[in-house]
């Protein structure tokens, strides 16, 4: 008997585990990319001056917080595409799929919302 | 004055979010297949956090605009204290979100995905509660 916490019995049982790690993936991912990118600002700027965080935008968090969650949503969409995958051998072609099909247009809205709304 | 409300709103909100946050930390430790209250109660934790943080984002503006400057000029301390709410807020609600989905979708099997999920939400509820302290102590510096 398997000591797995997860058994799967039927395809739409694992779809709804596949569903529920990337989510999972996501609340743990979305947030290192957010100290991802305050190290990266940090170590470009050197250390921080009270004077430009007082001059700071506004929309800097926005941006960084909706960054943050689109990789976090990317990483997501990783860890269903191999959670929910039976065999390894679609595993890519199903990766590839879904990330263009929710990542890439979302990348695509986020970029255009940040020329638009610097 | 109706920054001072919207103010006092979100810090309610994010008090009330600090304490929901624990019942479904509590109600999933042991992985057990979710009753029709548990899934209120996550639904509803997870409106009372996005409610906390969009009032949050939406005073934001403003807040820079009006109050920011008068806090570091107070203090440098409190003014950096108040950056990392900011930057621990957004872990809450990528936390609880995560969290909340997870566990509204996870099948009755999986009590290992349920497990995960109540680790997730006590470590929103913990950094929740570093918020709320935080931004009670900004607040008690300078408002709007």
């Amino acid at each position: 008997m398997s000591k797995s916490p997860i058994k799967r019995s039927s395809p739409i049982e694992t779809r709804r585990i596949a569903i529920a790690l990337g989510a999972l993936v996501f609340a743990l991912g979305a947030p290192f990319a957010y100290v991802a990118q305050r190290v990266f600002e940090r170590a470009r700027s050197g250390p921080t001056d009270p004077l430009l965080v007082v001059f700071d935008l506004h929309t800097s968090f926005y941006w960084r917080a909706s960054t943050a969650a689109w990789w976090g949503v990317v990483l997501a969409i990783a860890a269903y595409a191999f959670a929910a995958q039976p065999s390894a051998s679609t595993l890519r072609h199903r990766l590839t799929r879904t990330l263009g099909i929710v990542a890439l247009p979302l990348a695509f809205a986020l970029g255009l919302a940040m020329w638009r709304m610097p | 004055m109706i920054w001072r409300v919207l103010e006092s709103v979100h810090g309610h909100f994010g008090v009330l979010a600090a304490i929901a946050l624990l019942h479904p930390a509590i109600l999933l430790r042991r992985g057990l297949p979710l009753s029709r209250g548990a899934r209120w109660s996550i639904g509803l934790t997870t409106l009372v956090t996005a409610l906390a943080f969009g009032f949050g984002v939406g005073i934001y503006e403003h807040y820079r605009e009006t109050a920011k400057r008068a806090i570091f000029v107070e203090s440098q301390t409190i003014g950096f204290l108040f950056e990392t709410k900011e930057h621990l807020g957004f872990a809450v609600m990528a936390l609880a979100l995560g969290a909340g989905i997870a566990a509204l979708v996870a099948p009755p099997s999986a009590v290992g995905v349920r497990r995960a999920c109540a680790l997730t939400y006590a470590a929103a509820a913990m950094l929740c509660a570093v918020v709320v302290a935080l931004g009670t102590l900004v607040a008690s510096t300078q408002g709007f």
